[in-house]
């Protein structure tokens, strides 16, 4: 087993209801957010405002976070998830600063590090991640990276950085433009 | 929902928006005979011409309440379905101004 997001860009709507579900489930602070949901720039999507990027943590084959912590408070487990241990953190921030996905967030409240563990423990009891259950058009899911058909998917699209030797196991389909139907054009 | 939508917005169209001299991200007065509200211009042709958009969200420590320029007009069909007459929220014309 080896869990990643898919991001289904044709389908999303952009309505935030994955990070606002991610937000609920682990009651965070008001300005604390572990998803977020950026639009596409027109130059990549030319159909201004209807292309999104939701983004959390990518859960990398080679996590910066992991080497980048002094109390080796990150950890890979075996099924590729990326946790992290609020009770060694001492709020350095070497992940916040190292991430280039930002995905490590720091929380002023607590005074540590915060991230996206995937929900490993609703995964673990046989659930969905919350982000993934807050989805209405289905756009965002769990796979398998083991056995997943990556054609039609790409790991880099426009807009998101390109980091090979960190591997994010994040995988995407990219928006398509709207087509009319029934119009001669 | 704060982290994701900080602020509310009303979408132009960047020719009507031209013609009133109105940049994206400035401040615009959207009014009509009932009221008026305060927001950021977002220009997108993702609306037409003629008309400008405004969600309906709710947001601390701001007025803004798109309820504000809509007209609350008793429903046709209201009384009888609930029993009450109910308000038909429809489309609303309103005028837009750039503040400043």
């Amino acid at each position: 087993m080896r869990y990643a997001f898919l991001l289904d860009m044709d389908k999303c709507i952009g309505c935030r209801g994955c990070a606002m579900a991610c937000k609920n489930y682990y009651n965070l602070e008001p300005e604390m957010v572990w998803r977020q949901v950026y639009p596409l720039a027109d130059s990549i999507y030319p159909h201004s405002g209807r292309a999104f990027l939701s983004l959390s943590c990518n859960h990398c084959d080679n996590p910066v976070c992991v080497t980048a912590c002094p109390t080796a408070s990150y950890s890979k487990r075996p099924d590729g998830i990326v946790t992290h241990n609020m009770e060694t953190c001492i709020g350095c921030q070497n992940c916040v600063r190292s991430c280039p996905y930002g995905a490590p967030r720091y929380n002023r409240v607590l005074g540590k590090a915060q991230k996206c563990g995937m929900c490993w423990e609703r995964l673990d009891a046989g659930l969905l991640p919350a982000c993934v259950l807050g989805c209405v058009t289905g756009a965002l899911q769990i796979i398998n990276l083991e056995n997943f058909a990556e054609t039609g998917t790409v790991q880099y699209p426009a807009g998101y950085p390109v980091m090979k030797k960190i591997s994010p196991s994040t995988r995407f389909i990219l928006p398509k433009m709207p087509q009319l139907t029934g119009v001669k054009q | 929902m704060r982290p994701f939508y900080s602020e509310p917005h009303v979408f132009i169209h960047p020719a009507a928006a031209t013609e009133k001299g109105i940049s994206d991200g400035d401040s615009i007065r959207v009014f009509n005979d009932i009221g008026e509200v305060t927001v950021r211009a977002k220009l997108s042709n993702n609306v037409a011409r003629d008309m400008v958009v405004m969600y309906e969200a709710w947001f601390p420590y701001l007025s803004y309440n798109v309820q504000n320029v809509v007209d609350d007009c008793r429903s046709d069909m209201g009384a009888m379905k609930t029993g009450a007459p109910g308000a038909a929220i429809l489309d609303q014309f309103v005028d837009i101004q750039k503040v400043g």
